[in-house]
């Protein structure tokens, strides 16, 4: 396998792998176009030093795809440090995830930041439906809290007058949090892979079948078996359905 | 160690340290599904112990996903409806974009590139006017597979039509919205059932509901005219063609007068339903199903939730429906039925 013929022959399907996670992580415009330079030049150094150590263990395109996800999970630490969605947003989907990274990576308004989803083309943009995912994934501190306009902007994710019920929430939350931790845990190896990519990464039923080589119909029934799984062992922890039902009740 | 939810980090800010070096090709043999035994269970392990290796992964998959949707995106844009070699050059095919005879006639001498430009730039009203066909599609047509077995009757328990809804306050609603157009959808499907069972008691009672509903929208004489004529044959105990008939034409009316997706979106789910509860293989296994599972999990406009649910379907459906397997069906469709009807 000639790298260079590789290289010529796959050049489109290169730009639009940089071009999909660039898009599903909100950087567009310039910052693509450096990302997409950067993967190609990376691809070209040192006489396709890359390609070179491909084995053959799997296709191109996969190979492809998986060292410019490597790449750009590189480019997004330089960047960004350890930013990461969290597991609530990725769960809502595109739209939550990019709204997330415009207010509380990139410390944008939120009027800049649906002017940046406006831009991007692929979701939707509903001033009033943006505004109830923002109440709805988790409150992080922005980069620049030092610019009173842009904190201001962003809902407070509590009143003054709500400490102590919300210290309360917030230690029934982090038990429920440490019990779940506990029970994933202590599924199957593969167990906890699916558990993660499904539930924390928001990926499809049909791509976590395909990512790890399962057959789909069967996946359903062992998705629902493992919820049972951990159900037990939430219960078994003192986190039941009275318990859930306190968490998401609205405060008195 | 094994990796749960405690490694997920509290500060988002925190500068990277070190990490392990990942086995890129590993991954890539794991997503293409050419691992087994030892090596396979070395690649699960990788997932599981490797930060690194799961977020490249990860984003690999959701790559990848997008690579394969654009391309089919792509094909569906090009489809020989009738190949034909090239004259001027032996052996190779030219394709023509699908389009209904009479217009592809028309085109005869037209240069091929010049038509298929033509018809890409049409190709999204064609698409979407498939689309509106599968959801403005007759519950002749859908529920067809259920009606025409002899059964349906004793397969069908009593209290088959209860779709336990919240009751809905007419008075204070404007007379136009979604969950009102689907659950005409889900009713319009119940009473063909209940007609095609010989059930006049319920077919009445399924008609003066679709009454109630339409009393509450704005310009919906013609509709709820022929739903009246219609509930009085069935009171003066008519039966067989011309009743079901008169059906199928208050449905045309009503279909006309709403022209909404939710209208069909309700005939459909409704009769997925009913389908899943009667074990009606045959149902699952009409292209017609296909089509509309297909429109409603890639260009329904549906929420991510519920086009899970119908993917599942779709899958299922896909490889033959059997056994337990019905039931899993009824409850995703029982479940959509209630999202969407307000229950």
């Amino acid at each position: 396998m000639d790298p260079r013929q590789v290289y010529a022959d796959h050049i489109g399907v290169i730009e639009r792998i940089a071009e999909s996670l660039c898009r599903r992580n909100g950087i567009h415009g310039a910052d693509a176009e450096d990302f997409a330079s950067e993967v190609k030049l990376k691809l070209l150094q040192d006489d396709y030093a890359v390609l070179r150590k491909h084995r053959g263990t799997c296709s191109v395109q996969t190979f492809l795809t998986v060292v410019i996800a490597n790449l750009f999970r590189d480019h997004r630490i330089k960047m960004w440090g350890k930013w990461r969605s969290s597991a609530e947003a990725k769960r809502r989907g595109e739209t939550a995830v990019l709204l997330e990274a415009a207010i509380y990576r990139d410390g944008q308004t939120f009027d800049e930041a649906c002017n940046t989803l406006s831009r991007n083309g692929r979701v939707k943009v509903d001033r009033a439906e943006l505004r109830k995912i923002l109440h709805e994934i988790p409150h992080r501190v922005p980069r620049r809290v030092d610019d009173g306009a842009r904190v201001d902007d962003l809902p407070a994710p509590f009143g003054a007058d709500d400490g102590v019920i919300n210290r309360e929430r917030d230690e029934r939350l982090q038990a429920a949090k440490d019990a779940l931790s506990r029970a994933v845990a202590q599924l199957e190896r593969e167990d906890r892979v699916i558990i993660r990519m499904h539930y924390f990464e928001g990926l499809s039923v049909a791509d976590v079948a395909r990512g790890l080589g399962i057959d789909q119909k069967r996946l359903y029934p062992r998705l629902k078996k493992l919820l049972e799984e951990l159900c037990a062992r939430l219960k078994g922890d003192g986190i039941g359905a009275e318990y859930l039902e306190w968490l998401n009740s609205p405060p008195p | 160690m094994a990796m749960g939810l405690e490694h997920y980090p509290g500060d988002y800010w925190e500068e990277m340290a070190a990490f392990d070096e990942v086995d890129l090709e590993l991954i890539g043999a794991l997503m293409d599904g050419r691992l087994t035994g030892a090596e396979r269970e070395r690649a699960i392990k990788l997932l599981g112990e490797s930060e690194a290796a799961f977020e490249v992964y990860t984003d690999a998959v959701r790559a990848r996903a997008d690579l394969e949707e654009e391309e089919e995106e792509e094909e569906a844009k090009v489809v020989p409806i009738e190949p034909r070699l090239d004259k001027r050059q032996p052996g190779r095919r030219r394709w023509l974009v699908g389009v209904p005879a009479a217009a592809a006639a028309a085109w005869v001498g037209v240069p091929a590139a010049a038509a298929a430009a033509l018809l890409v730039a049409v190709l999204p009203s064609v698409q979407a006017y498939r689309d509106q066909a599968v959801f403005a599609a007759a519950t002749t047509d859908i529920t067809l597979p259920l009606t025409q077995r002899g059964d349906l009757r004793s397969t069908l328990r009593p209290g088959w039509e209860d779709r336990s809804w919240s009751v809905m306050r007419g008075g204070t609603r404007a007379g136009f919205d979604s969950t009102t157009e689907f659950r005409l959808g889900v009713r319009a499907t119940d009473l063909r059932v209940a007609l095609a069972t010989g059930d006049a008691e319920r077919a009445r009672g399924l008609t003066g509901e679709v009454l109630d509903l339409l009393q509450a929208m704005p310009v919906a004489d013609g509709a709820k005219a022929k739903y009246q004529g219609l509930r009085s044959r069935i009171e003066r105990r008519e039966t067989g063609e011309p009743l079901i008939a008169a059906a199928s034409d208050a449905e045309k009316t009503l279909n006309e007068f709403l022209d909404s997706r939710w209208f069909g979106y309700g005939k459909w789910l409704a009769a997925g339903e009913l389908a899943a509860r009667t074990g009606s293989a045959s149902f699952f296994a009409s292209g017609s199903t296909s089509r509309f599972l297909r429109a409603a999990i890639g260009r329904g406009r549906l929420a991510p939730s519920d086009v899970e649910l119908l993917r599942q379907v779709s899958v299922l459906a896909g490889q033959g429906v059997d056994g337990e397997e019905f039931a899993t069906i009824r409850q995703n469709f029982a479940e959509l039925i209630r999202r969407h009807g307000g229950g």
